[in-house]
């Protein structure tokens, strides 16, 4: 694992003295890294991104930036964000807002058209440079904001919703970038509803429901054992110990171990039962993200 | 921050408000130069042609008409103008690219003075490009220097309309609200500015609070007053008094520091 890039211990927000946006989280990030952090609408996770920016001031608790990959300025200039719903001024062409952007990041003239048209190729944004931006679609002025955090080399990318309104090529693009930046050695947080997108290039999640962390880790990690077997045969087994169902003139019996999986076959066998097939069903990140939420749901509803 | 001054001052000029106002501003322009036809003899008005329209009143024309017309053309300005600062709200809080401007290398101090030196260098530099050009054209057709009597109350607008912005910046980070700040704008303008000056203890605590919380520039006493000698040369409503303008700036300086005192410690959700 690299070393820690910042630090956030027991971090609370409220909105207005009511609204809990964020209740004691505790994360790390880590140099190097993807993380995702999802979650419902609401969640936290945009009020999160924005104390890291330091847009949103927090009630309690600590957010620590390592100096060493942050410069005096801290966060400021350090990182290149894309928000949420992002929309380019109107009455600006693609070119004037990635100029003037490109200008605030400090980026010299000379550099700044080679970077501007380098940038727009890959997201294949050249050709609707100059027009202006009240003519794009949804997907472009998505385009539009990734492309001016892409102008400059940045220690952190933030990315609040890169992919949503993205075409398929689009939401490739995109991955693709996130995967070179990574390469590069940069960090990389991004907010997002498309599961089965992020799934494909975070290295960690982080699931946040109602202002809580409620599970991080891996992707590996967090589905570890949680696939399920179904096992189907061509006539009731009869036995006690399993609970068979009957499903489409077959019958079907849900184990959620290889363990169990194992003992079942070894029953089967014994009865001389023929199995007609197994499915195994592979837990993904959107199977696991409703798990947790429902489990918390649940968990809150008992108390 | 010049970065940003830059910027905003090319979408100001591209603001469809200010367009608006070039259209008014042309045509007039266009009348002066090519529609009107003047003699002047040492000051005085003896002939007077608008597009084709021989004015035997001269007097009318000099005393009620066009200090008239150039009264409501600067109201006009002045009411297009606060409805355009009252936008620096929005640009200012509740706004995706102020986030990411955030990001980059400027405070969120510098930002606030960045915006609102953009809109007054804006609005400064249109309205003395436009009394210049009037004091040009007028110029060159009569030889008659009326600096005071069109460049500055063209200043004036400007210098009015940077109270504004200085007021709707405060309002702007407190209410984040563009409607109700170009409302309350509106009432300063057309209602309160003309009482104001008059207001007395007897009058309560809330108007007295008001009186002395807006800056002295705001209370000017009116745009209606018209010129009272028969030459092209009236007496002006809008006379520069340096005092009220140093005053002025004692105002924006507390004004400013209160805005990006709250500014600072502002949630940007």
């Amino acid at each position: 694992m690299h070393e820690k890039l910042i630090e956030i211990k027991n971090l609370s927000k409220t909105y207005s003295g009511k609204i809990h946006a964020l209740k004691n989280v505790s994360l790390d990030v880590y140099s190097g890294e993807v993380l995702a952090l999802i979650g419902l609408n609401g969640a936290g996770k945009s009020t999160l991104v924005k104390i890291i920016l330091q847009l949103i001031w927090l009630d309690s608790g600590e957010l620590v930036l390592n100096n060493k990959y942050f410069g005096k300025n801290g966060i400021r200039d350090s990182v290149g964000y894309l928000p949420e719903l992002f929309k380019a001024p109107p009455t600006m062409t693609g070119y004037r807002f990635l100029k003037y952007m490109g200008e605030l990041s400090g980026i010299p003239e000379d550099d700044l058209n080679n970077k501007i048209k380098n940038v727009c190729d890959i997201l294949d944004l050249t050709k609707w440079l100059n027009h202006l931006t009240k003519k794009y679609s949804k997907g472009m002025m998505l385009k539009l904001g990734i492309a001016q955090t892409l102008l400059k080399d940045y220690t952190l990318y933030i990315f609040d919703e890169p992919t949503e309104g993205l075409d398929p090529m689009g939401r490739k693009i995109v991955r693709d970038i996130i995967k070179k930046l990574r390469e590069k050695g940069s960090t990389i947080i991004i907010n997002s509803h498309l599961l089965s997108e992020i799934e494909l290039v975070a290295d960690r999640f982080a699931i946040i429901h109602q202002g809580e962390i409620i599970n991080i880790g891996k992707v590996e990690e967090l589905l570890h054992g949680k696939s399920t077997y179904d096992v189907i045969t061509l006539s009731d087994p009869g036995l006690s110990k399993w609970k068979f169902f009957e499903h489409n003139s077959m019958w079907k019996c849900s184990v959620s171990t290889p363990e169990e999986l194992n003992s079942l076959l070894n029953d089967l066998n014994n009865y001389s039962v023929k199995v007609h097939n197994i499915i195994v069903n592979t837990l993904n990140l959107e199977d696991l993200f409703l798990q947790n939420i429902f489990k918390k749901n649940v968990d809150c509803n008992k108390k | 921050m010049w970065t940003v001054i830059k910027n905003n001052i090319q979408s100001l000029a591209i603001n469809p408000v200010v367009i608006l106002m070039y259209i008014i501003e042309v045509p007039v322009l266009l009348v002066l130069i090519f529609g009107t036809k003047l003699e002047v003899d040492n000051g005085i008005v003896t002939s007077l042609i608008i597009l084709g329209k021989n004015w035997d009143d001269i007097g009318m024309f000099i005393n009620f008409i066009l200090p008239s017309f150039f009264s409501l053309y600067l109201l006009i300005h002045s009411f297009l103008y606060l409805i355009t600062t009252a936008s620096i709200t929005h640009s200012i809080v509740n706004n995706t690219i102020s986030s990411i401007i955030l990001t980059k290398n400027i405070t969120r101090g510098k930002y606030i003075i960045s915006q609102y030196i953009s809109y007054n260098l804006f609005i400064f530099l249109h309205m003395l490009i436009f009394g210049s050009l009037m004091f040009i054209i007028l110029y060159l057709k009569t030889s008659v220097p009326l600096l005071e009597e069109i460049v500055i109350p063209c200043l004036y607008v400007a210098i009015l309309m940077s109270s504004y912005t200085m007021i709707f910046s405060l309002l702007g980070v407190v209410i984040d609200s563009e409607t109700f700040i170009a409302a309350v704008g509106i009432m300063l303008l057309f209602f309160l500015a003309y009482r104001i000056e008059n207001i007395t203890i007897e009058d309560g605590l809330l108007f007295n609070i008001i009186k002395y919380t807006l800056p002295p520039i705001i209370k000017f006493e009116g745009y209606n007053k018209f010129a009272n000698i028969e030459s092209l040369e009236y007496t002006s409503d809008y006379s520069l008094d340096m005092f009220k303008i140093g005053f002025n700036l004692v105002y924006i300086l507390v004004y400013i520091s209160i805005t990006i005192f709250i500014y600072r410690k502002k949630d940007l959700t």
